[in-house]
């Protein structure tokens, strides 16, 4: 699956870039959120219907997942800053 | 948008604790990869017909410079949860690396690590968009208006996009833009990499 995703994506960009050479602007917006939906409700499902119930999942993702986020977002503007030698722009 | 997606997901995971007439995961989870596939495919072509040469060329150095300390980041947070028995070192770098495009991440470490591997996945990268949306203003105060755009990782080219340049001005915005791209164009290979060749 990681490789057809990888296959898919670099098609996607290449797709892209040709159709703006062409100068033709794709608006596929409402189709990504359409699709981002459709994969996110069965995503969902499968997700439920493996572990059996809701309330065992979410608990348990929960505070893994507060802390990584929040930690992740802020590791990475804090490595920036230090990167870009502490200027404040 | 993030209402509707989370809202869909929400349906989901409620329909699954109905009787569904027997229906298993295993009959869900093509699904999942068809609609992932396709998902992918309409984003990248999106974000390819948007690479504009003009804006690489002024901002680029600059926007690398940005994407090199978001994903450093996300690696350090990565090993720092290599600990947490449900992700280990695989897990928790595979979903730090999704570095906010949760849509593309939790099905991804469904699929490879199971579903509360896959269920962290999406709520981590998830927060870390709202996170931006509260953190931002705050954080640019201290570390200013561009280290302070690595906080949205691939957010920052759409959805924190309008805080970024709204709080920041346009010049910001367009760095926002562009190092939201650059990460949106390496996540899918991170990821795959963090669950392909990392140990457990």
């Amino acid at each position: 699956m990681l490789t057809e995703v990888l296959v898919v994506f670099v098609a996607g960009i290449a797709l892209g870039q040709l159709l703006r050479w062409r100068k033709t602007r794709p608006n596929l917006w409402g189709v990504s959120a359409v699709f981002a939906s459709a994969l996110l409700f069965t995503m969902g499902l499968s997700i439920g219907l493996e572990r059996g119930a809701l309330l065992d999942i979410l608990p348990e993702a929960a505070g893994t997942s507060v802390l990584l986020g929040f930690s992740a977002a802020t590791a990475g503007a804090v490595v920036t800053y230090l990167l870009r030698g502490r200027r404040k722009d | 948008m993030p209402a509707l997606l989370v809202g869909s997901l929400l349906t989901g995971l409620l329909l699954s604790s109905v009787d569904l007439h027997g229906i298993t995961s295993d009959e869900v989870s093509p699904f999942v990869d068809y609609f992932l596939l396709i998902f992918v495919f309409t984003v990248s072509v999106d974000v390819g017909a948007g690479l504009d040469r003009k804006i690489v060329s002024t901002l680029g150095r600059d926007a690398l410079l940005l994407s090199l300390g978001t994903v450093a980041g996300s690696v350090l947070v990565g090993l720092a949860f290599s600990f947490v028995p449900s992700l280990g070192l695989r897990g928790s770098m595979a979903v730090a690396l999704g570095m906010g495009w949760y849509t593309l991440d939790g099905p991804l470490v469904t699929a490879s690590l199971g579903a509360l591997a896959g269920a962290t996945g999406f709520l981590s990268n998830f927060l870390r968009e709202f996170f931006t949306f509260i953190a931002y203003p705050i954080f640019r105060r201290r570390l200013g208006g561009r280290s302070s755009i690595s906080l949205g990782g691939a957010t920052t080219m759409d959805t924190t996009l309008t805080v970024i340049s709204g709080v920041s001005g346009q010049e910001v915005g367009a760095l926002s833009f562009l190092h939201g791209v650059i990460i949106t164009l390496i996540v899918p290979f991170l990821v795959s990499l963090a669950l392909a060749l990392l140990p457990r």
